[in-house]
This record gives structure tokens, C-alpha cells and sequence, in this order.
């Protein structure tokens, strides 16, 4: 079968604009099977066969419902083509007819909920680990004394703080898009119930 | 139960609700709001799993005793499911009747 690679990368704030993307390729005839993050493969195949979506378990599910849960997805003729870290990639053939309705505000807004959940909840791991790394490397220096032990101690603080620091200016914007497109649906809702 | 008193159903709600007056699984109910709707109303699948669930613990459907096929879970309305949507329906009159009276 006759395939395609692409390399991109999409944050989690971009799922909307990678989705398009996925159902524009399905469109021009390469549908997608599989993704580590970085690199995406596509399928030569009949244009316009299948539509994709991109999909988030809930948070609150243990495993056995989420299982149910793409189960279900199964039994409504969804495919799950492949998952990476928590998304799921979803695709069902477009004859079928459209995942749900265009423009549905409150479905759009429980997936912005579900991806805000999951980049917090990321944000919240690295300084929980980076705050117990610095502290577990403070404990074995102080056994240490020293020009070596404080040469030592000052570049792993050094690369502790960068990479502190370069994780916040990448997740705080994301978040904060996040949460700007779910004050947007918000609004949206109150007038369209 | 006092807390259904006064209660806005969610268009896909009332719609499930609807649709469960006979038992269906999850891929029929779904058909049958786009049928019943004219193709206006699709409920996403995962939308529908949530709803379903909720309306479960609510008490307002059951799940349906199937013969041997169990692979597919069947739904179907309560007494008390059935409650909820005519005070719905109570309210949706009153809806257009101030509509109409106006317009």
C-alpha cells in the first residue's frame, strides 16, 4: 500500500486545527493511520472516504470505562485509527454522515474542558517531579562539602531552572488559550442554549 | 423526586428520552433522533455515552433485559423518565404559546 509521511507537531491547544488538517488530507485521497506525536502516517485511499476527529477520554473514567466508552464509539461505526498519550484519533466513512453537529457549542466546549484538564494536569506533574528532583539533589550535596560538591550543585540548579523555566513559557500560553476558547464557547452557549 | 422539578432538558436529552419509549442501543438512538429530526439533530457518540450514563444514575432510563444478544446494551424510559419529559413538554407548550401570542 502506498503511504506518506509527514513530520509536524501540534500542541494540545491546536487539536481544531490538526483535526482540519487530517480531514483535509482524508479529502485529497491519504488517510491517516498512525502518529507518535511527530511524525504522521497516511494511507493511500478513496478522497473524501473517511472524516476524522480527534478525541479525549474524560478525566474522571478508570480504564475499564474508558474501554466501554470507545466500545460504544465501536458500536456507532467509529473507528478508533490510533491514539498518542491521551488523544484518540477517531474516523468514521463520511457517507455515514458527520460525527455530530457543525458548531456544536457544547460539545466543542467538553472537549476544550477534557484538553485544558490534560495540560494542567501536565504542567502540575513537571513541577511536582522538578520540585522533588531539586530537593532529593539538595539532600545528597549536603553530605558533600566542597569547591566540586557547590560546582556541582550550581549547574544542576542551573539546568533544573531553564528547564523549569522553558516548560512555563510553553504551557502557560497553551493553558491560557485553553482557557480563553472556553470562555469564547461560554458566551456562545449563553445565547444558544 | 423534588429535584426534577423545574428541570431544562438539553435538546439531545429530550430526544433520548423520546427515542426510549421502546428499547434501543446506543447506535439506535442515535439514528432515531436523526430520523425523528429530519437530519436537523446529530448527537455525537460520546455525547450520548455521557448522556446515557448520567440518565442512568438518574434513574430516568434503565437498562434493557435483552434475550441473548447482551453484546449491545439496550435502553430503555422509567416511569419516572416518561415524568420528566412531559413536564419538558409542559414547558415547551408554554414556549410557543407566549411565542405565538406575541408574534
Amino acid at each position: 500500500m502506498e503511504t506518506k509521511r509527514y513530520f509536524r507537531y501540534f500542541t494540545i491547544a491546536d487539536y481544531e486545527r490538526e483535526q482540519k488538517w487530517l480531514n483535509a488530507m482524508s479529502r485529497s485521497g491519504w488517510n491517516f493511520v498512525r502518529t507518535n506525536g511527530f511524525i504522521y502516517t497516511f494511507e493511500k485511499g478513496t478522497p473524501g472516504e473517511y472524516i476524522y476527529k480527534l478525541d479525549l477520554p474524560n478525566e474522571s473514567m478508570t480504564d475499564v470505562e474508558v474501554d466501554a466508552y470507545y466500545k460504544f464509539m465501536e458500536e456507532c461505526g467509529i473507528e478508533i485509527v490510533s491514539s498518542f498519550k491521551f488523544w484518540r484519533y477517531l474516523r468514521k466513512k463520511s457517507a455515514d454522515g458527520p460525527f455530530d453537529a457543525t458548531n456544536n457549542a457544547m460539545t466543542q466546549l467538553s472537549m476544550v474542558n477534557k484538553a485544558y484538564g490534560v495540560a494542567t494536569k501536565t504542567l502540575c506533574a513537571f513541577i511536582v517531579i522538578f520540585a522533588l528532583l531539586i530537593l532529593a539533589l539538595n539532600i545528597a550535596l549536603s553530605f558533600v562539602t566542597g569547591n566540586v560538591a557547590e560546582f556541582i550543585s550550581g549547574i544542576i540548579h542551573g539546568i533544573a531552572s531553564s528547564a523549569f523555566l522553558a516548560m512555563a513559557i510553553i504551557m502557560v500560553p497553551i493553558i491560557q488559550r485553553l482557557r480563553s476558547r472556553m470562555n469564547e464557547l461560554i458566551d456562545e452557549i449563553q445565547i444558544k442554549g | 423526586m423534588g429535584e426534577n422539578t423545574g428541570i431544562v432538558l438539553t435538546e439531545a436529552v429530550y430526544y433520548i428520552l423520546l427515542s426510549l419509549t421502546k428499547p434501543l442501543h446506543g447506535y439506535g438512538i442515535m439514528q432515531k433522533i436523526e430520523e425523528m429530526t429530519d437530519g436537523r439533530l446529530i448527537v455525537s457518540a460520546g455525547t450520548l455515552y455521557g448522556a446515557i450514563n448520567t440518565l442512568l444514575d438518574r434513574g430516568w432510563i434503565v437498562q434493557h433485559a435483552t434475550a441473548e444478544d447482551s453484546r449491545r446494551k439496550e435502553y430503555v424510559i422509567t416511569d419516572e423518565g416518561r415524568t420528566v419529559v412531559a413536564k419538558e413538554l409542559e414547558r415547551l407548550r408554554e414556549l410557543v404559546a407566549n411565542g405565538e401570542a406575541i408574534l
